[in-house]
């Protein structure tokens, strides 16, 4: 740990306050500097809204103590579903980014990249614009979910098959028959929008830039197994995830079951993702940015990575989701554009400065 | 501990090994030569367990490979492929510890942390043990996987291990090559069987206790390093001029000769 914040150190030109700080999150506990931060960023994103609530105002509604019923059914029928949804929704993306990461021994893969955004992307534009006239007078609403979810792991499902090489998971063909079904897929939703009308088309692209907008309790209800489940299983493909980092050879050499770390960490990050975006649309960058910086202060062991990473991406979601609203109030942005507009110079910075010492 | 019949492996239709019978014991240190492309590191993957053999048998300890669980295996046999690279990269101690992964359930926190530092020093790579893996050179990387190696062989154990070594001296300098060399001969004689592919004959002529000479995916002969690295034999095979001088084993240059090599080397194997 010291070692590898000391070569970090050394290797990097970045200023040194900024080290100095991150050194001590390091050295003293990061997952609860984590967990302060994403505290911090619940209840801001509690209070701050079209309606502005006070810290005060926003524990006593929390703990049913408060006088003010208009301050509770804001923090628990809208801020609280959707807070929640956000940091679901965060824990996944970024989660789903470091097992991707790992099992492509690649810090520059997203989550997105064996097909199930683009699939999900493609069964809600299909919803979006001939839902209706499939089925009409169902909710698009929940139909829109599930369309999403099938999509995805439908695509998922077909890019895993194809990689499968006489019984064992290619990882360059999984890469490969990723992209390959990312263009079909784009080519299909494409198409969609070219048959939609002026609504249909604006519901699509909010919704491939990702939003939280929809989320209320049933949602949080549907997707929080769909998230924790996989997530309580990770911390037992954490030894063998560390073991891929020599290579898939060499860590069935030092006898883990490789065939079956690879089902399970696509398994898993198929159903996080093909359930993130089910809810949320496509919120870009998490799932890149937040394992790499989680990486660079605790380095890659998966069983401090797992945890944190899931921290991390549930702070990072809940704080852009709070200034997606509050920056153009009362209308609000795509939560899509704040993560990478965040996520994306904060990323260029990182890769510029850290160039010598990284080798990707 | 290591047992070969006629073991074939066939590659994308295409027959790599073929009629491979071999023991090796413990307390042996067996090494592989031939020409590139001769089939040595497929027959090392092959007796790691990660290549199945087409026919043909497989067996460490009187058990066939495919019997023994992957975990079981790992605490049996170690390899050492011929260049690993880290896709995040780790402190040098970090991945010899690695090495330990299988005894996770089974060792002891001090256990490991004795078995870290004395593969590392045995590897003569304690000093880098704090350096990040991939600022290393290839010479360093290689010592570091020998490490891991040794960590994975649980230096000490009492049961009869396996270490497989895929050129493991490829990228050192001469003084280290000679010292990974030693020490893979002090460990055979603690209860190891060694089995290392090795492209300078001379180390394998000073420090093999047997030595396997593949061509084409076929032993053509094995033998005691005088006996099987005779200059006939090798002016077939590499087509070089060779003599042995007090215990070692000098290259002279190309044998003048040797060169059509296919019709040879069938007569000298005989």
């Amino acid at each position: 740990m010291d070692a590898r914040l000391r070569e970090i150190e050394t290797n990097s030109a970045l200023s040194g306050a900024k080290w100095i700080a991150l050194k001590h999150i390091g050295r003293s506990n990061p997952v609860a500097f984590v967990a302060m931060a994403l505290v911090l960023a619940v209840i801001a994103s509690l209070a701050i809204g079209p309606v502005s609530l006070s810290f005060e105002d926003v524990l006593k509604s929390l703990f049913h103590l408060g006088t003010d019923p208009r301050a509770e059914t804001v923090v628990w029928q809208l801020r609280l579903p959707r807070t929640l949804v956000g940091m679901i929704v965060g824990a996944g993306l970024a989660v789903s980014g470091a097992l991707m990461q790992g099992l492509f021994r690649n810090p520059m893969v997203d989550p997105g990249l064996i097909g199930i955004a683009p699939g999900a992307a493609m069964g809600a534009a299909a919803v979006i614009v001939f839902g209706n006239r499939i089925f009409p007078g169902l909710e698009v609403l929940y139909l829109l979910p599930l369309c999403a979810f099938m999509g995805g792991m439908i695509v998922a499902l077909m890019v895993y098959r194809a990689a499968v090489i006489e019984g064992r998971t290619s990882i360059i063909m999984l890469l490969l028959v990723g992209i390959a079904m990312t263009a079909i897929c784009s080519a299909a939703t494409g198409f969609f929008v070219h048959l939609s009308n002026e609504r249909q088309i604006r519901d699509i692209t909010f919704w491939t830039m990702g939003s939280l907008g929809g989320a209320r309790w049933e949602i949080v209800y549907v997707l929080t197994p769909c998230i924790l489940i996989p997530l309580l299983i990770t911390p037992w493909l954490a030894r063998g995830l560390d073991a891929l980092n020599l290579g898939e050879r060499e860590a069935a050499y030092l006898g883990f079951p490789i065939e079956k770390l690879k089902r399970w960490v696509c398994l898993l990050t198929a159903i996080m993702v093909g359930g993130c975006v089910a809810v949320s649309g496509v919120v870009g960058f998490i799932g890149l940015l937040v394992p790499h910086v989680i990486r660079l202060i605790v380095g890659p062991a998966y069983r401090r990575l797992i945890p944190l990473t899931a921290l991390g991406g549930a702070t990072l979601l809940v704080f852009a989701d709070m200034i997606a609203r509050w920056i153009v109030a009362p209308a609000e942005l795509p939560v899509g554009i704040i993560t990478s507009l965040i996520g994306g110079p904060f990323f260029l910075v990182l890769l510029i400065q850290m160039r010598r010492s990284l080798t990707l | 501990m290591m047992i070969l019949k006629d073991t074939a492996v066939i590659r994308r239709g295409r027959r790599v090994l073929q009629s491979i019978t071999t023991e090796v014991k413990v307390g042996e240190v067996a090494i592989l030569i031939g020409p590139n492309g001769a089939g040595k590191s497929t027959l090392l993957q092959t007796m790691g367990g990660d290549i199945l053999p087409a026919t043909g048998t497989v067996r460490l300890q009187e058990k066939s490979l495919a019997a023994w669980t992957a975990l079981d295996l790992a605490r049996h046999r170690s390899m050492m492929a011929q260049s690993t690279t880290l896709g995040f990269t780790l402190p040098v101690r970090d991945v010899v510890a690695l090495g330990r992964s299988p005894f996770h359930a089974i060792a002891t926190q001090t256990q490991n942390n004795h078995a870290i530092e004395e593969a590392m020093n045995l590897a003569a790579v304690s000093a880098l043990a704090s350096r990040s893996y991939n600022t290393l050179s290839g010479g360093e990387q290689q010592r570091v996987q020998f490490a891991r190696a040794l960590a994975q062989i649980d230096l000490g154990a009492n049961r009869p291990r396996l270490l497989l070594l895929d050129e493991p001296t490829a990228s050192l300098d001469p003084a280290h090559a000679h010292h990974v060399m030693k020490v893979v001969r002090n460990l055979a004689v603690q209860g190891i069987a060694v089995i290392a592919a090795i492209h300078d004959l001379a180390l394998a002529y000073r420090y093999a206790t047997k030595v396997i000479v593949l061509q084409r995916g076929q032993i053509l002969v094995q033998d005691t390093p005088v006996a099987a690295m005779t200059p006939a034999i090798l002016a077939a095979t590499f087509g070089i001029d060779t003599v042995h001088h007090e215990g070692n084993l000098v290259i002279r240059g190309l044998a003048v000769s040797g060169s059509d090599d296919k019709d040879n080397d069938k007569g000298l194997a005989a």
